[in-house]
């Protein structure tokens, strides 16, 4: 990237760590740094949830899912903006209704309460989010520094450091206002972007009409919805077969919505009326994006196949060049910019939620509710981002080798493990009355035990299954709660009705 | 074949997120 380039990039930069400073005045407590003051308005809130999910897979890793499958991958397309939908709509209406008179801060909260457990679920909990969320934010650093390294053509590790300390810089200065404006800006500039570059590209190609003839003539295949129900796939690319694509779907659209760094977004929204419209606004804006970021992937193999691009041979996967590889063939280098800031928008989205996530485990959940339940407000928010900037560190340190091949896997073992440790208490805690304390327990740890055993046995090759490993994790989860929770002692009128328990969705009397 | 595509391909990349809409936006005039 030439002068022009690199300058507008280094603006960008320091209008993210400006809008932390700008954000850092409206802290004042805890509540404040950790929710935004329950304060965000609509447009924000919604496109915190969609950015935070919104992470480096879904530009680099999208276009290079699409660039080696297909069309079977479009389902990825329907299913991850579906889970911005389903965690506002089916987590968020009730938990945020609950919060708005109980002042839940984190999703701990609200199982502490609803489990009647303020110590053993709430830990349970908190430490599995912490470590998924490490476990994630490697990835997306490692996402920051592919794009940084490409595009300056510096090393790998100052990409790692320099990626770390701005985000760092905004996430300390301005907790989750700071994620919330931010979002704000990265969630348009990557609308805008992707809206620009996508049909260029597509159009460079040859249209879409061309594109998915090249594709046919590759594989057939190809232009399917999805790849014949053959166990092993009779290729490595086609894997998606409607086996898969069931545990894809309970993957992408369950798992990501309970993730920590997603879920617990719903209880930074000012207003309950906002879960009327944002499910559909979330799932429409996600939606058109990743279509636009898939069909670029389609767009860039048929580029491919014509000789009119070339994917880099030194990195150990080139299909995730393909988007930048494809806008920077058909955009003349003044344009580089852009494409840079929309990559790096929508790693930085979810990295920043990452790594507030973390601090607010650590400092609430940990330190407040554990170690010192008289923590002065003060105490909390300096400790939550002391926690950022260690989680930033051993992060670094775990992404500062070239990323090894067990790292992708530990990546899609962490979406895994959300959809194996936390869909069910949470689906079960908000439904159905009979949940217990001990079922959810049993379902968190049953789950956590199959996933690791399953996904390791997998990954080792002693087994081969037909579907993700965390769907069967999933269903022992599933599993585990029914059988514990009728086995246990129900629990309290009081509770259920404090937390609403209840097969309802909205509470219309409230 | 409808944009180089099989007929079914073609639906189902078109109906499955347009159902999907419709039930949220029901979602909303339903609240």
């Amino acid at each position: 990237m030439d002068t022009f380039g690199t300058i507008i990039v280094v603006l960008y930069f320091i209008g993210l760590v400006g809008i932390g400073a700008l954000a850092s005045r409206k802290i004042k407590n805890s509540t404040d740094f950790l929710v935004a003051g329950r304060n965000l308005g609509f447009w924000t809130f919604t496109l915190l949830v969609v950015s935070s999910i919104c992470s480096g897979m879904t530009i680099l890793g999208v276009a290079g899912l699409g660039y080696a499958t297909g069309w079977p991958s479009i389902w990825e397309q329907i299913f991850v903006p579906l889970c911005a939908a389903v965690c506002i709509l089916f987590f968020g209406t009730k938990m945020h209704a609950v919060a708005a008179k109980t002042g839940y801060v984190t999703v701990q909260d609200y199982f502490a309460h609803r489990f009647y457990s303020p110590r053993g679920i709430r830990a349970t909990s908190a430490v599995i989010g912490i470590l998924i969320s490490i476990i994630y934010l490697v990835g997306q650093y490692i996402s920051i520094s592919m794009v940084l390294s490409w595009l300056f053509d510096i090393p790998y590790q100052w990409a790692l450091v320099i990626g770390a300390v701005i985000v760092m810089a905004y996430t300390i200065l301005g907790g989750l206002y700071a994620i919330g404006m931010a979002s704000l800006v990265q969630g348009i500039m990557i609308l805008a972007g992707v809206l620009l570059v996508g049909p260029v590209v597509i159009a460079a190609a040859g249209g879409l009409e061309h594109i998915n003839t090249v594709l046919a003539t590759i594989d057939v295949n190809m232009t399917h919805l999805w790849y014949p129900q053959v166990h092993p796939p009779y290729a490595k690319y086609a894997f998606l077969t409607p086996e898969y694509l069931v545990s894809f779907f309970f993957l992408l659209t369950f798992g990501l919505a309970a993730a920590p760094h997603v879920v617990n977004n719903v209880l930074a929204a000012k207003d309950n009326k906002y879960f009327k419209w944002s499910p559909l606004a979330a799932f429409v804006i996600y939606a058109l994006i990743m279509y636009l970021c898939k069909i670029t992937g389609f767009a860039a193999r048929s580029m491919v196949s014509e000789n009119m691009i070339t994917l880099p041979t030194n990195v150990t996967n080139p299909s995730d060049y393909s988007f930048i590889v494809a806008a920077e063939h058909v955009f003349p280098d003044v344009f580089a910019p852009i494409v840079a800031i929309i990559v790096l928008s929508a790693v930085m989205s979810t990295t920043d939620r990452l790594m507030l996530t973390i601090g607010s485990y650590v400092s609430w959940d940990v330190y407040k509710q554990f170690l010192n339940k008289d923590a002065s407000e003060a105490s909390v928010t300096m400790l939550s981002r002391v926690a950022i900037g260690v989680s930033t560190v051993i992060t670094l340190y775990l992404a500062w080798s070239n990323p090894p091949e067990l790292l992708a896997w530990l990546i899609w073992m962490g979406i895994g493990v959300m959809l194996a440790c936390f869909v069910t208490p949470l689906f079960a805690g908000l439904y159905w009355r009979r949940a217990t304390r001990e079922g959810a327990i049993a379902s968190m740890i049953v789950g956590l035990v199959g996933i690791s055993i399953i996904s390791y046995a997998q990954y080792i090759k002693v087994i081969a299954l037909p579907m993700h490993p965390s769907m069967y994790g999933f269903i022992l989860s599933v599993a585990a709660m029914i059988i514990v929770s009728l086995m246990t002692k129900k629990p309290s009128e009081k509770v259920l009705n404090e937390t609403k328990t209840g097969m309802f969705i909205r509470d219309k009397k409230a | 074949m409808i944009v180089g595509l099989p007929t079914d391909t073609f639906v189902g990349i078109i109906v499955v997120p347009v159902a999907i809409s419709l039930l949220l936006l029901l979602w909303a005039l339903r609240w």
